[in-house]
């Protein structure tokens, strides 16, 4: 099973082949929820998308033509899914504060602060829009050539570029401010 | 962006994947933009290889698999009466929760007591929790989560739970997912005009607008676009786009995973 290509496990799958879809699964799912997990920020919903995508992936398995590589159709899933999910929880409306709720010692929050808020390049992902964000996770993090990245996007290749360059900018500034204050 | 030298070039120089450099050094020799890009590049660079990439804990990487086999199973020998979610059932996940904050606690006490640093805190806390394979995986999971997504664990915990709640409601069809998810609509595709009518008119009423990200944005106009939508179509999701005039706007309903034209014509 090991030597099979992705195409073909794919299709093994859409005939009902379980071992075929485990494979895939074992293949990509470290990759998929590292790209899913930069763009959500939160194992709990990451953990979600990634089982979304991949039950997206068997469901539409017959429909793979092979026009593109299987990850990057793969990964087309995974961030469209990511986005849906990011989407229903920007329209759920916060739960209320429980009666009784005091608000939090600020000295908690300084001390915090000093201990854990340095930026690493995670933290420095989440202060991008998330547009920026994912394109930079395919480009720079994940290391996809710039027509791979815009075929997941579905965007063109000029607009994947400028994204890039503002996301770099916006991005070196943030990680700057590491040393600033480390 | 610095729009007169090429800055792809720079980029490719910081990575190291020019056959001949020397283009990309004289660029920035001479180029001041191009020099303070190349340091955003190399400052960039760093921090990836700096970066540990994120892994599945073998313990998710096996409820991640069960859940999504159950979920198949029960998709093929019927409706599955209730949505299967990796963490279905899973209280130690939930548990996980309020590990980080007691770590957090630990480790902030240790902190305002002068007497010992937040790590050494959190590193003792978390070496003396777990008392199983079950839990060590728990305490795993939830000091990467603290260390690598501090911003987002005072509140990511519990946005995500009722997020996991809503996608349970959703697939169940329960009608509290009506008022919480109002715009994600699910319906068949003879009803397809009828939903396309209702859209535009919540459309010409100012009620839907645009909101990123969305699926297939380089196969619309965005420049004429007023408004955007996702809705569920036979079980695969479709996007309506609004475009031209508010009073009397035309309708583009494109399927998502292909980006292929629904409406009209569809």
């Amino acid at each position: 099973m090991k030597d099979v290509a992705d195409p073909d496990l794919l299709a093994r799958a859409a005939r009902g082949d379980r071992a075929a879809f485990d494979e895939l699964m074992r293949r990509h799912e470290d990759r998929v929820f590292a790209v899913c997990l930069r763009i959500m920020r939160n194992r709990e919903s990451t953990l979600d998308a990634v089982q979304e995508t991949f039950l997206t992936v068997f469901r539409k398995a017959d429909q793979f033509r092979g026009d593109s590589q299987f990850s990057t159709w793969l990964y087309r899933v995974a961030v469209n899914t990511c986005y849906d999910l990011l989407r229903r929880m920007k329209r759920r409306p916060a739960d209320p504060l429980p009666e009784g709720y005091e608000p939090p010692d600020r000295r908690v929050d300084a001390a915090l602060s000093s201990v854990e808020l340095r930026p690493g390049l995670t933290t420095a992902l989440a202060s991008l829009s998330e547009e920026f964000r994912t394109t930079l996770v395919l480009a720079d993090v994940e290391g996809l050539p710039i027509g791979e990245v815009a075929e997941i996007l579905q965007v063109a290749q000029g607009t994947v570029k400028s994204r890039l360059h503002r996301a770099r900018k916006e991005l070196a500034r943030i990680l700057g401010n590491r040393e600033a204050w480390g | 962006m610095h729009e007169r030298h090429d800055l792809d070039l720079v980029a490719a120089f910081a990575r190291g994947t020019l056959e001949d450099p020397t283009p990309a050094r004289e660029l920035i020799e001479s180029c001041p933009d191009c020099a303070e890009y190349y340091e955003d590049n190399l400052l960039i660079l760093e921090a990836v290889r700096n970066d540990l990439t994120p892994r599945l804990t073998d313990l998710e990487r096996r409820r991640l698999r069960q859940s999504i086999w159950t979920e198949i199973d029960g998709s093929q020998t019927g409706p599955a009466a209730e949505r299967v979610t990796w963490r279905s059932g899973a209280w130690w996940y939930r548990m996980a929760g309020a590990v980080a904050v007691l770590a957090a606690v630990v480790a902030v006490g240790g902190v305002l007591l002068g007497g010992r640093g937040g790590d050494m805190a959190l590193e003792s806390t978390t070496a003396e929790l777990p008392r199983s394979e079950e839990e060590t995986a728990i305490a795993a999971a939830t000091t990467a989560a603290a260390d690598e997504f501090t911003p987002m664990a005072a509140d990511g915990g519990a946005s995500a739970t009722t997020g996991a709640a809503a996608d349970d409601t959703e697939q169940a069809g329960a009608p509290e997912e009506a008022t919480t998810d109002r715009a994600l609509r699910a319906f068949s595709a003879p009803d397809l005009p009828e939903v396309v009518a209702e859209f535009l008119d919540r459309v010409t009423g100012g009620e839907v607008g645009i909101e990123r990200p969305f699926a297939c944005e380089a196969e619309v106009d965005t420049e004429q676009l007023l408004a955007v939508e996702a809705a569920e179509m036979d079980g695969d999701r479709v996007w309506f786009f609004a475009f031209g005039n508010q009073e009397e706007p035309s309708v583009q309903v494109l399927r998502s995973e292909d980006c292929s034209v629904v409406y009209p014509n569809g």
